[in-house]
């Protein structure tokens, strides 16, 4: 795993993020705030009736990596059962992201997923 | 400054790679200089023992060495050794002082912090306003994040009873004239707290002159051990006022029927207390005054101004807090436009500079200047000329990178 953090990829993905909007009449919906710099991510989904993920975005500000992860999330996401994609560990983001992270930064990679744990329902 | 002054810190002798550690985050946490180590571990390994029970040798040496850092305490803040309480850090100092003047508040009282405060001169007066039914105002700022001395004279009324604030902020460095918010208070009537956490490092303190009834500092920002504080309170409101934590240390008689309390400022430190950390204060607080800190804030406000300056014609770079650098400490708070805070840190983090980047504890603040968080660079005794290159050249880096 490559050692730089902000390879071109991850930039990109925080310049231009994929699927950065409010997602209307979303049946699920998610929200987490990194307690240690206040960035928040809201999480939109639509999942069909075996709770697999037919389209996914997201609002929130953030740092470069909590916006590209949340970016990557989201189309990593289609396709995927939303159980297995809350589950995902700081080893699995790294692979999502293609980079490793320090404890504190997984952190902010993990935003996304910690915001789809917070689901509601609607 | 004297010239070879990091060779005094372990630390940076541990953290250098081919570069030199670049630390500039003593706000949060300064580091300690061999002498304070040596103090902390001379108690373990020599002479450790409860300063509350010894009639044998070492226990009567703890006793004398833990009441000698109370009396440097003192010394330093030009009080009385009586008037000092050893606690856990400003947050301990400040909840604690809530809890103690719960007594004298009533329903429809006035408690007043500024916008500029840490959450822990905010929360326990806003949670103490809670309890008492009391009215809690924020004292609003300037666009600059400076406060007002007229804002203060036109807000406070007879029903203030409390003025909790800030001597130096640590989101910006600005400076607050706390003896004139001091005068001010109690010409209405009202009772001034400073929180001296970004002041006591950095600048002589005298609570007579300055008039506070009380004041606080952190151990782990004045080149102390963590978990160690101070809460200085005038005597005659320690005489006065009852203590809010009980059990061993702090009893006078204790039978079925009523409990009564020893002196100050005995009757606030009940439990077995941070010994060797209130020792390892007292050996940084000599260590300070054996270089002035009239010279060390003379240094660090020409770093910061070094740093300012240099920042502020960089492209994309915002600088918060007051532009009249007479009124700032050495801390210099900035974002970089396109970049968070955080990976602003990062970048610097791989070039070995600490900075700290966030909300500060901060919020109202931070909502104060629109901003969700800075990056905070605050300087030091230790900090030289060179780190703040270092530190510009970082940030270069980090605009590069995010293409400002
Ligand atoms: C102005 C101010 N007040 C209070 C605190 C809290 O100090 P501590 O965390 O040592 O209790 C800090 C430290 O961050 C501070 O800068």
């Amino acid at each position: 795993m490559e050692n730089e953090l902000y390879k071109e990829h991850i930039l990109n993905h925080y310049r231009n993020p994929r699927n950065k909007y409010a997602l209307t009449g979303a049946g699920v919906v998610g929200k987490e705030i990194n307690a240690l710099c206040g960035d928040e991510i809201i999480l939109y989904a639509h999942a069909d009736e075996d709770g697999v993920v037919t389209t996914m975005s997201f609002t929130g500000e953030g740092c470069a990596i909590s916006q590209a992860a949340a970016s990557l999330f989201t189309e990593y996401a289609k396709g995927k059962r939303i159980k297995e994609l809350q589950e995902m560990t700081h080893a699995d983001v790294e692979r999502l992201l293609g980079i490793s992270l320090s404890t504190v930064r997984a952190r902010c990679a993990l935003l996304p997923v910690k915001a789809l744990g917070n689901r509601i329902s609607k | 400054m004297k010239k070879d002054i990091k060779n005094d810190f372990p630390i940076f002798k541990a953290q250098s790679d081919e570069r030199p550690f670049v630390f500039l985050d003593s706000a949060a946490v300064s580091q300690m200089p061999q002498t304070v180590i040596d103090a902390v571990s001379e108690f373990y390994s020599t002479y450790k023992a409860n300063v509350h029970s010894g009639i044998y040798g070492i226990g009567m040496r703890a006793v004398e060495a833990y009441e000698g850092a109370r009396n440097a305490v003192a010394e330093f803040l030009s009080a009385d050794s009586n008037e000092i309480i050893f606690t856990s850090g400003t947050t301990a100092s400040l909840n604690m002082a809530a809890r103690m003047l719960e007594s004298r508040i009533t329903a429809g009282d006035e408690i007043m912090v500024s916008t500029m405060e840490h959450h822990s001169n905010f929360i326990p007066w806003q949670e103490l306003a809670k309890r008492t039914n009391a009215i809690f105002i924020m004292l609003p700022l300037e666009k600059d994040g400076t406060l007002s001395l007229n804002t203060v004279r036109a807000m406070a009324g007879p029903r203030t009873k409390i003025i909790a604030i800030t001597h130096v902020s640590h989101a910006t460095g600005a400076v607050n004239d706390v003896r004139e918010i001091c005068r001010m208070a109690h010409g209405v009537g009202a009772l001034c707290v400073v929180d001296a956490a970004q002041s006591a490092p950095h600048m002589p303190i005298d609570v007579r002159d300055i008039d506070c009834d009380f004041l606080a500092f952190s151990g782990q920002k004045v080149l102390g051990p963590t978990g160690t504080g101070v809460l200085y309170g005038k005597e005659k409101h320690l005489c006065e006022l009852t203590p809010v934590i009980f059990g061993g240390g702090m009893i006078r008689h204790v039978s079925a029927e009523d409990s009564t309390w020893a002196d100050a400022p005995q009757k606030f430190e009940a439990g077995t207390p941070h010994a060797a950390g209130a020792i390892g204060l007292g050996a940084a607080l000599s260590y300070i005054e054996g270089i002035g800190r009239k010279e060390i804030m003379a240094h660090e406000r020409n770093l910061a101004r070094m740093a300012r300056r240099a920042l502020m014609n960089m492209p994309g770079i915002h600088l918060y807090g007051p532009g009249n650098e007479k009124e700032t400490s050495g801390i210099v708070s900035f974002t970089v436009e396109g970049a968070h805070p955080h990976d602003v840190a990062e970048i610097l983090s791989r070039e070995n500079i600490a900075v700290r980047a966030g909300h500060h504890c901060a919020l109202p603040l931070m909502n104060h200047f629109g901003i969700s968080g800075t990056i905070r660079a605050s300087f030091y005794l230790y900090n030289t000329e060179e780190d703040v290159e270092r530190l510009v050249a970082g940030v270069q880096k980090a605009g590069d990178m995010f293409q400002v």
